[in-house]
């Protein structure tokens, strides 16, 4: 099965059961082929976790969910070493982290040490407990969930720890046909159940090594650079996206070329993808309003996407 | 080779060669030589790298815009102060332009302008010399232009064509150009361009041209020489005899070979000697008739006998710092690009001033040999104003006139003494450069008696002395020998170390006949291959001077006279026209004060409005089509930048119908803003928007039937009405 064909299997797998959403599944695809992790941030009962499920369901692949609570450890996550009896020895026991696909649901519910651990994790795709390293299966993405509204009792994470996800993403309610379809299906049994793998392991890495290979004009890396400084420009932000922002959107125009079934990047892929890569990557005045401060981020970042020219 | 890298080597080495043409002449300032060729080395170095891209200058083209308009500003601080003149100024500009083009190499219309600034260079190094090298550089132009333009031709074509093939990747692309450029496509490529050399001399030959090295500035210095002014002190000549500056070259057309006898080139001559000087008492100069078939004759009576017997001598003349006119003994015609020819009362010919470059004139001489009477009489009778100015004698001791009666003792005969005294002071006296200053009241005594060594003048003057004592009248002529016969050329090469002065002897039936008293002097010969190589090179030189340079001034007088009597003409039609104009004005203006037409104001304001209208038309059409022109400078292939000229004339198009597309709206957001709004056209704009992300950014191959459904798809958009 060739690369084309092997997006379109996981595309239409995972719209079995979000429906009306496939921009949001091309972004969590994207996020998975651009070797990214993914923040789904959006209000509870949208379909965050039915999302990261479906994900997961579709690749032949290994799937831990972890719910974040205040009283979560980082051992609770990345594992602990215990003393095995017989043996005299400490044994490893790994945590939920050592699988491919992660759900880190309600990852602002837990404290900040839980928080990092994680983190540290993503970045470096291994996990260091009592001095020996632990390297973690790949592929390797971890699906964090997380509600902007509730704030009772939650660690919300810091820009640099954010800065760690590729994109971020809301999903937003479905329109009223869809959301019909979704009672009508889940009278008998939860869609995202029935899910068969369509993608190996292999194939999936397989995809992630066909996004090096998408060309980038070079018209579109100036393109890209000039979204990027202008957001270090504009005044409504505090602090424009970073470096590793412009490699991350670098890599994900890259990934979306690939999910849109093309081996060369448009101007559309980066332009699409700017508001996902950026808006949690950047830090607004203070003066700006205190309302969603995510949404408020997005609006910002759009705006800025639509003052850049796009090369002809 | 592939087609890029020889384009552009050809396109350097055309540049180069340019370049150096304008190096050659002198008139660049150090600085601008090496700025030049660094910039040409960086380019060949950019050819040599396998991407080359690394030494590829990191400034922006707005830097390079900029640096450009400070190069105009210095041409005006340069025109106005420093050069203060408009040919200097402007070539430096001309310089500095081609390296500002050189590092800003992209497009093909970069190319176009490297090669008008070079063609200029080379017509400004024309201008500015007259010298030989100046053929070499034009033939390496010349080749290297008409390769360039050849291969400037196959690369545009090889880029359409590309169009219609999957050419796939770059260096799949170079293996296909490839073998294109073989050695017989290059030979016979060269033999086109050497044909068209040929045919280009023929015109040559038969146009006139304007203007001999007409901008040189700097003129040749001009070379001293010494011995043909007024007044020549004792032992000058002495001081030029290592001196192997050329001072001209002197052609015998009607003789076959060296010349079997030996002959002078004669140009001043003196009667008066006071004992450390000579001087010429007859400066008085007349002007020479001038006759109708534009040759000066020497006497007034047309000689017939001259034309048929007479030595012909084509002379080209090195810029010297005399006028006087050199020719073999005695001149009875002469004929060059002068207009008045002044002679003296002793047969010597000047121009009015030192002609101020290189020049060349014929002459035509008649040899004065000893009459038959002459060598036999024994008792003469010389007419009264010969004897009147060439006896007088300088203070002298006895010792001189004993001298003279003993040498000449068995002579019968005034030519007899003449003779013996020639023969006398050959024999006995050594012939010597280093002789150095005499100290005494009289050198020649000094020669004949103390030091008996020295030089032409000490042979010339000894022999004057000595035969004015005798009562023969003599005098001393300065000139030059004929040097060095180059038989390559068949031509005499006369140095300033050939300068040379001899004796002048006055018969009454032969007039003044010519006696050499020094003896010959040994000459050393060099390396002989590298004398065969300067003799092939200098012969090389003169037919360059004789037949470009030199080729029919009268040509070219004839042109710029015709010029200026077109100039005038089309002056006098001019004022005509003018004044005609004016009439119609104030006609007018009458009629308008008087009463004006009630649709004039009206009309003049209609015709006002609407060149208005067209203008800012013109202005904003312009300004749109640069708006994608900023990014496509960046755009590698011909295939991208055909794709975008297409797309651009769809977004011009659907701008005329009221969709403009917004700076940051992608070409697919685009597609779809313009199928919300104009359903219709969305058939055509789908394809073509699509056709043009792929080639655009996929860079994808295009081929024709593509690129044939774009412009049909273009078409239809065309006639599609909203």
């Amino acid at each position: 099965m060739d690369a084309a064909t092997n997006i379109q299997a996981i595309l239409a797998n995972i719209e079995r059961v979000i429906k009306g959403k496939a921009t949001v599944i091309e972004l969590a695809v994207t996020a998975l082929l651009a070797r990214g992790h993914l923040l789904i941030e959006d209000v509870p009962g949208v379909g965050k976790t039915t999302l990261a499920h479906s994900l997961a369901r579709s690749l032949d692949c290994s799937f831990k969910r972890i719910q974040f609570t205040s009283d979560l450890l980082p051992s609770d996550i990345l594992g602990v070493s215990v003393f095995h009896q017989q043996k005299q020895t400490f044994e490893f026991r790994p945590g939920p982290i050592f699988a491919n696909i992660v759900l880190a649901d309600e990852i602002n519910r837990t404290t900040p040490k839980t928080q990092s651990s994680l983190l540290e994790a993503m970045n470096d795709a291994q996990v260091s407990v009592d001095s020996f390293t632990y390297p973690l299966p790949q592929p390797f993405m971890v699906i964090a969930t997380q509600n902007p509204v509730e704030y009772h009792g939650t660690f919300p994470l810091p820009e640099s720890q954010l800065d760690r996800f590729l994109l971020r993403i809301r999903i937003g309610y479905p329109d009223t046909e869809e959301e019909r379809k979704i009672l009508e299906r889940q009278q008998l049994l939860h869609p995202a159940d029935e899910l068969q793998p369509v993608l190996t392991v292999q194939e999936v890495l397989d995809l992630q090594n066909a996004v090096e290979k998408v060309r980038l004009d070079d018209s579109l890396m100036d393109y890209l650079l000039g979204i990027i400084s202008a957001t270090r420009q504009n005044e409504l932000l505090a602090l424009g996206a970073s470096t590793r922002g412009a490699m991350a959107l670098h890599k994900a125009a890259k990934a979306l070329a690939l999910v849109r079934n093309r081996d060369y990047c448009l101007p559309d892929d980066i332009k699409d993808l700017t508001a996902a890569v950026l808006s949690h990557r950047v830090m607004l005045n203070a003066s700006q309003g205190s309302g969603v401060r995510f949404e408020e981020a997005e609006r910002i970042i759009e705006d800025i996407v639509e003052s850049v020219q796009v090369p002809l | 080779m592939n087609l890029e890298r020889s384009f552009r080597l050809s396109s350097i080495v055309m540049v180069a060669s340019g370049f150096t043409g304008l190096c050659l002449t002198g008139e660049l300032p150090l600085v601008l030589i090496i700025l030049g060729f660094v910039a040409l080395v960086v380019n060949v170095a950019r050819l040599g790298g396998s991407g080359g891209e690394q030494l590829h200058l990191d400034l922006s083209r707005e830097t390079w815009n900029g640096l450009i308009i400070v190069a105009f500003v210095f041409f005006w601080i340069d025109l106005l102060w420093i050069s203060g003149d408009l040919l200097q100024a402007g070539v430096h500009f001309l310089v500095l332009l081609m390296v500002n083009k050189l590092f800003t190499l992209r497009t093909r219309s970069d190319f176009l302008h490297l090669y008008a600034i070079s063609q200029m260079e080379l017509l400004a190094a024309a201008a500015l010399t007259v010298e030989l090298w100046y053929a070499a550089v034009f033939i390496v132009y010349l080749l290297a232009a008409i390769w360039t333009l050849l291969l400037y031709h196959l690369r545009h074509e090889a880029e359409e064509a590309q169009l219609g093939k999957d050419w796939g990747t770059r260096p799949e692309d170079s293996s296909r150009t490839a073998g294109l450029i073989t050695a017989r496509f290059f030979w016979s490529t060269n033999g086109i361009a050497l044909g068209a050399f040929c045919l280009t001399l023929i015109i040559f030959f038969i146009t006139p041209r304007i203007g001999v090295g007409f901008f040189q500035k700097n003129r040749a210095e001009l070379i001293r020489t010494t011995g043909f002014s007024d007044k020549v002190d004792l032992g000058v000549i002495g001081s030029v005899k290592q001196d192997s500056t050329i001072v001209m070259r002197v052609e015998f057309p009607d003789e076959k070979g060296p010349l079997l006898e030996q002959v002078y080139f004669r140009g001043a001559a003196y009667d008066v000697y006071n004992g450390r000087s000579w001087a010429n008492t007859f400066a008085r100069r007349r002007d020479l008739l001038l006759r109708s078939d534009g040759v000066f004759h020497v006497t007034n009576t047309v000689s017939t006998r001259a034309a048929a017997t007479g030595l012909r001598q084509v002379i080209l003349v090195e810029a010297l710092d005399t006028p006087a006119l050199f020719g073999v003994p005695f001149v009875d015609s002469i004929e060059g690009n002068f207009r008045v020819v002044l002679a003296d009362g002793m047969d010597s010919l000047f121009l009015r001033y030192p002609p101020a470059s290189r020049f060349q004139y014929t002459a035509r001489s008649i040899p004065n040999r000893v009459a038959p009477e002459d060598r036999i009489s024994t008792s003469v009778r010389y007419p009264d104003a010969i004897l009147e100015h060439f006896l007088q004698l300088p203070d002298i001791t006895p010792r001189v006139p004993a001298l003279s009666r003993e040498v000449t003792e068995e002579a019968r005969t005034p030519f007899q003494m003449a003779v013996a005294i020639k023969q006398y002071l050959r024999g006995n006296y050594r012939y010597s450069l280093d002789v150095g200053m005499s100290a005494s009241a009289s050198p020649i005594e000094d020669f004949l008696f103390t030091r008996k060594t020295g030089y032409c003048e000490h042979y010339a003057t000894a022999m004057v002395v000595m035969l004015r004592t005798l009562g023969i009248p003599a005098r001393l002529a300065t000139g030059f020998l004929p040097g060095e016969w180059n038989d390559f050329g068949d031509y005499y090469t006369v140095r300033q170390r050939d300068a040379h002065a001899w004796v002048e002897v006055y018969f009454p039936h032969s007039g003044w006949v010519t006696f050499d008293p020094t003896p010959s002097e040994f000459v050393s010969v060099p390396n002989p291959v590298w004398t065969r190589v300067a003799r092939i090179l200098d012969s090389l030189r003169l037919k360059w001077d004789r037949f470009v340079i030199q080729y029919s001034f009268r040509d070219q007088i004839a042109v710029a006279q015709g010029l200026r009597n077109q100039t005038d003409r089309v002056r006098e039609e001019a004022s005509v026209w003018l004044a005609t104009v004016r009439r119609w004005v104030t006609e007018l203006r009458a009629g308008v004060v008087g009463h004006t037409p009630p649709y004039l104001w009206p009309l003049l304001g209609l015709v006002a409005v609407c060149a208005g209208l067209v203008g800012l038309y013109c202005l904003v059409r312009n300004r749109g089509a640069l708006k994608p022109g900023g990014r496509s400078s960046r755009l590698q292939s011909a295939e991208q930048r055909t794709i975008v000229r297409l797309y651009s004339q769809m977004l011009r198009l659907l701008t005329a119908r009221g969709i403009s597309r917004t700076v940051s709206s992608t070409p697919l957001e685009f597609a779809r803003s313009v199928a919300q709004e104009w359903s219709m056209a969305s058939r055509f704009v789908d394809p073509v928007t699509q056709l043009y992300c792929r080639v655009r950014f996929g860079q994808k191959a295009l081929s024709p039937s593509e690129l044939q459904q774009a412009k049909e798809l273009l078409a239809g958009l065309r006639t599609v009405r909203r």
